[in-house]
């Protein structure tokens, strides 16, 4: 091996949530894994909801029925129909009547599995795929997930019991106002949520208290906040003045922006929970100040450097392939260029935010010009009208184009055939997949960066002890 | 417009485009004010300044962001400094093309950023932020201010 190279089993591109699942899989099969991220990624952008498939009644509903949830069975069942080239759907070729199944036993076992991975470096998250959640988000909607952060699903809907909750707005804090929060909130409860809902409806208050004089903040920034509220005089004097208001507002349940900290968050939540003697949860968190996905991102790093993975930032410039596959790829790292030899390449670069795909005007995919493709037609051959619809709120067909891959996670050609014996593609890079639409991006992430880092999609990662 | 007007208007422009090519022709006539540096100042207490081709140039660049908020994410300044609405990074490119008048008001901002780049290494889109707030830095100290600071602080 010479200066400048850097020798490993399996090189994966791209550092998000896809990529560092990748690593993690191989890590725990015992392969040699290096990482190499160009840049932070869009999962500091991810909200704290890990959805596997959208579970909302009807297509495109912005606010489903919180009292029926379609089973996700049935939910995946019609995205088979509808979509035969969803990465679900390529995964699971083959597989024929037990293909929702071993979906949804894959999707819990990674998730009991990564939790396990991520949870010391501070950062956990509880779902199951059949046991559908309501979070409340930041605007004051219900939003159903598969799964979500810890802190947020201790204010799940369909987990509430006869608990009194109160939404703490902070004053002047950008983004959140309790009063309109709670006001949303009852509107959706009363309208959607039947009798259970009518009943929560009525416990649920907005309460406001102010730190800004403790905080030092002239401008309420919500990461500005988090990262003071880790400081323990603010934390103080967060717990007094919620002590004040318990007094008078008998809560069970305090439901916060989400502020509460940034790595630190576990031991505040800890904090308010031993101090009050009331659980404390979070809301969903929105772009561009995502507490929940900074939070992720930082514990995915954080992860891979305990297990013993390689990371280097750079970002790719070419590769050398041969008849047997990619053989090596040269990067631009802070320290002049460097060359990465691997068996195995994983590609997690993600979509046009990560830098995996360019629309520069025309789609390409920039590191090993793959051909792309969407709806299962090659992009090139398709008018760009078809891609980019006029309406706003319609299905944006852009932003499903991708890498097509055989079920195996290796990119093909128009043909089928695999183009790079050696090279894998996971998380939002694929294909056929929408995952505002289909609200399914983590899940997708999750499984394929799984299958990509070389699990196996029937025995699922064993759960650590 | 009736045809009476058009015609006036039309002899009104052509006399004063002709006066405007006797002062070119004849240089006496033209006096010694600086007239580029006159109709300057005018502006020059609204802090509207003019800009070079070669920022105008540039200027393209800074079209490109789509307001993803990726730089906000990881800007170490941005989580630490209680400071003005300049500082994300998120904002400047969108400032820069919006509010060339009021980069003043963002001088302490400006001098906060200690050039990490990790918000050009994130940029998807290739925004050079790095050049805005270098651009922005010069403008803003080229700038008066308009009113007090405090006042500005006061009211948020």
């Amino acid at each position: 091996m010479k200066a400048g190279e850097v020798e490993a089993d399996v090189l994966v591109i791209g550092g998000g949530f896809a990529g560092a699942v990748a690593a993690l899989t191989a890590t725990e099969r015992g392969e040699r894994v290096t990482v190499i991220s160009r840049a932070y990624g869009a999962t500091a952008l991810s909200s704290g909801a890990f959805d596997m498939i959208s579970t909302g009644v009807g297509e495109g509903a912005f606010e489903p029925a919180l009292l029926s949830p379609e089973h996700p069975e049935i939910a995946l069942e019609q995205l088979f129909r509808r979509n035969p080239f969803h990465p679900y759907a390529v995964l699971t070729e083959g597989l024929g009547e037990q293909r929702t199944e071993v979906l949804l036993g894959c999707f819990d076992a990674c998730g009991l599995w990564l939790n396990d991975c991520l949870r010391d470096a501070g950062f956990a998250a509880w779902g199951r795929a059949r046991e559908t959640q309501a979070v409340p988000t930041q605007a004051g909607t219900w939003r159903l997930t598969q799964c979500s952060a810890e802190s947020v699903r201790s204010a799940d809907f369909f987990a509430l019991g006869d608990e009194h909750l109160i939404v703490i707005g902070i004053e002047g804090l950008a983004g959140f106002d309790a009063a309109f929060v709670v006001d949303s909130l009852r509107h959706i409860l009363r309208r959607d949520g039947g009798a259970r809902g009518v009943d929560l409806a009525k416990r649920i208050k907005p309460a406001v208290i102010g730190l800004r004089a403790e905080s030092g903040l002239a401008r309420m920034e919500p990461f500005a906040l988090a990262s003071r509220l880790e400081e323990p005089p603010v934390a103080e004097a967060l717990v007094r003045k919620l002590k004040a208001l318990g007094s008078r507002g008998g809560a069970t349940r305090f439901v916060f922006p989400p502020v509460l900290g940034i790595d630190g968050h576990p031991v505040l939540l800890e904090r308010i929970r031993s101090d009050l003697g009331v659980e404390a949860a979070e809301t969903l968190s929105a772009p561009p100040h995502s507490t929940h996905g900074l939070r992720l991102q930082r514990a995915l790093a954080r992860a891979l450097e305990s297990a013993g993975v390689g990371f280097s930032p750079a970002a790719v410039k070419d590769f050398d392939a041969d008849s047997g596959g990619v053989c090596s790829v040269q990067a631009e790292t802070h320290d002049g260029p460097m060359t990465f030899r691997a068996k195995r390449f994983v590609l997690a670069s993600g979509s046009y935010l990560g830098g995996g795909l360019k629309a520069d005007p025309t789609m390409r995919e920039p590191l090993f010009s793959l051909p792309l493709f969407v709806r299962g037609r090659e992009v090139e051959a398709v008018d760009i009208r078809e891609v980019l619809r006029p309406r706003f709120f319609e299905a944006q067909p852009a932003f499903s184009v991708g890498v097509r891959v055989d079920s195996d996670m290796r990119p093909v050609d128009a043909w089928g055939k695999v183009i790079y014996e050696n090279l894998y593609a996971a998380g939002s890079i694929l294909a056929d997949y929408d995952p505002i639409a289909e609200r399914c991006g983590m899940g997708v992430a999750l499984i394929t960066g799984y299958r990509a880092g070389g699990g196996s999609l029937t025995d699922g990662p064993p759960a650590k002890a | 417009m009736g045809l009476r007007r058009r015609l006036s208007t039309y002899l009104f422009m052509g006399r004063y485009y002709l006066w405007h090519q006797i002062l070119r022709l004849v240089p006496f006539m033209r006096g010694t004010r600086d007239n580029v540096g006159l109709f300057l100042s005018n502006y020059r207490e609204d802090n509207v300044l003019p800009l070079t081709a070669d920022e105008r140039e540039r200027a393209a660049g800074f079209g490109r962001c789509v307001n993803c908020g990726l730089c906000t994410a990881h800007c170490v300044v941005a989580r630490v400094l209680p400071i003005g609405s300049l500082v994300d990074p998120r904002r400047l490119a969108l400032s820069y093309s919006r509010i060339h008048t009021e980069f003043w008001a963002a001088r302490d901002v400006l001098e906060g950023c200690d050039a990490c780049v990790t918000c050009i290494e994130d940029c998807p889109t290739g925004v050079p932020l790095k050049e805005i707030i270098a651009l922005m830095r010069a403008k803003a100290a080229e700038e008066v201010m308009t009113w007090p600071v405090n006042r500005l602080d006061e009211s948020r």
